[in-house]
């Protein structure tokens, strides 16, 4: 277990990517919220050690979609607070807040590759081995993400 | 794209709550840690699990989740685990006590749950049934319903659903099953009624969501055997499953069949279960009508593998 000061810094440097990670798959504060401290405490209490920052994320990542996994027990069981905590985002621009929007509507597969591939950066092949799927499944996610996000903002654009 | 995706994820923050809440679950776990011969998480090697499992004198309760074992010295340890679950209406179903015989004696039959399926549907008390029709001749279904649920995110959903004596001996999906089943009928006569496939799409944006598939049959004996599928793309098992085996049952195994995929066979009361599941797919089987190697050999000749791949 990590000393009190350095577990506080690991904390403070990975929990907002933690609950981006979350909220991409969960589309819910409060669950996104419980996996992020679930996955803090995870990592306080593993006897992991980690060759590096990228491996120490790599395996926060994984822990973090696992307890994602757990939250999703039923489409149908999700709480209803998405639409007040989205009311309370605050982004550079409107056309931010549209992508938003139509990122989040799509289906959480294409969500969360979204999330790694584009805000983390991680290639396809990292992307598929986070997520441990082929590449060619990833790309194939990617591929129809874009194709959905397209046809929504065009959609929106004509209103 | 991947500038603007970050101005579309920035703004998204973890609680400001969160470090405080995190060091408090600590400190109180520091105060009253658990006690060590309630619950272990041990990492072991493969080969050691598959020693341990082999040990019938093994008496612990355990969950293999990737490559951690959780062990449970006494049933009241599981048991404090299921009371720790009750909250979560979703707990894993294998952390509960199978019914006995006599509980499961008057259970639905397989005619009884399609013609119930057909009247009804299976929906949650968060959905309702908004609409419903009976195929005509030309329609590949025999009853069509279209349900909303509480959640507008997903719109309205249609599932139809399909009856056939032929799918007990073969049932193909375009794209997804060709499952040849025939060599069941050896040994079980096929339901009257009791085959039933369902499709469910979201309307809106016209994609697939699940399939499932479900077939009654009748042992020789008298039995029940039931054989289920399910691919469903909202929920993905993984390619490293958690299989919960719990010694309340007579026997349970982790049995691996001859196209090299791993089922969990349980056996209680002289009824079996068994659980297969792989990313989107499952199979699972209920019966009490067959021993414990009849259905391993019924699983070398279903072709896992293929259907569940």
């Amino acid at each position: 277990m990590p000393n009190k000061e350095e577990f506080v810094r690991q904390m403070r440097l990975y929990m907002d990517m933690i609950f981006r990670l979350a909220f991409s798959s969960l589309k819910s504060q409060a669950d996104a919220d419980d996996v992020t401290q679930t996955v803090l405490l995870r990592l306080y209490e593993t006897s992991k050690t980690f060759d590096s920052d990228q491996h120490l994320k790599h395996w926060l990542i994984r822990v973090t979609l696992n307890e994602c996994k757990k939250h999703w027990r039923s489409p149908w069981s999700r709480t209803h607070e998405y639409d007040s905590y989205v009311s309370t985002l605050v982004f550079d621009e409107p056309q931010y807040s549209d992508l938003f929007d139509a990122v989040m509507q799509l289906d959480a597969k294409y969500r969360v590759v979204i999330y790694l591939y584009y805000y983390e950066g991680y290639s396809i092949e990292e992307t598929a081995g986070l997520l441990k799927l082929p590449p060619g499944t990833v790309g194939t996610r990617l591929r129809r993400a874009r194709e959905q996000l397209k046809y929504k903002l065009s959609e929106e654009a004509v209103k | 794209m991947r500038e603007q995706m970050k101005k579309v994820f920035y703004p998204l923050h973890a609680s400001d709550q969160t470090v405080t809440e995190v060091l408090s679950m600590i400190e109180k776990n520091n105060k009253h840690p658990k006690p060590a011969k309630m619950v272990r998480t041990i990492v072991i090697a493969a080969a050691l699990v598959s020693a341990m499992l082999a040990c019938t004198a093994f008496t612990a309760d355990y969950i293999i989740n990737r490559r951690e074992i959780f062990f449970f010295d006494t049933i009241e340890a599981l048991t404090q685990k299921q009371q720790e679950d009750l909250d979560d209406p979703d707990a894993v179903v294998g952390y509960s006590v199978p019914s006995s015989a006599e509980e499961n004696a008057d259970m639905e039959t397989s005619a009884e749950y399609v013609a119930r399926a057909m009247e009804s549907g299976f929906y949650s008390e968060n959905e309702k049934v908004i609409s419903r029709e009976t195929g005509s001749e030309g329609d590949d279904w025999d009853e069509r319903m279209i349900s909303e649920c509480d959640d507008s995110y997903y719109g309205e959903i249609v599932t139809e659903y399909r009856t056939s004596s032929d799918y007990a001996t073969h049932v193909t999906v375009d794209g997804l099953l060709d499952w040849d089943l025939s060599f069941l009928s050896e040994t079980l006569t096929p339901d009257a009624g009791g085959q039933l496939l369902s499709f469910c799409r979201h309307q809106q944006q016209d994609d697939f969501s699940i399939t499932k598939l479900h077939l009654g049959y009748t042992t020789a004996d008298g039995g029940c055997f039931v054989l289920n599928y399910e691919y469903n793309t909202e929920w993905d098992y993984g390619e490293k499953p958690e299989y919960i085996l719990n010694s309340v049952y007579d026997r349970n195994e982790l049995y691996t069949t001859s196209d090299n995929v791993q089922a969990l066979v349980q056996e209680y009361d002289g009824q079996i279960w068994v659980t297969v599941q792989n990313g989107y797919k499952s199979v699972s089987i209920f019966t009490n009508g067959c021993t414990f190697e009849e259905i391993c050999d019924d699983l070398d000749q279903m072709q896992l593998a293929s259907v569940i791949g």
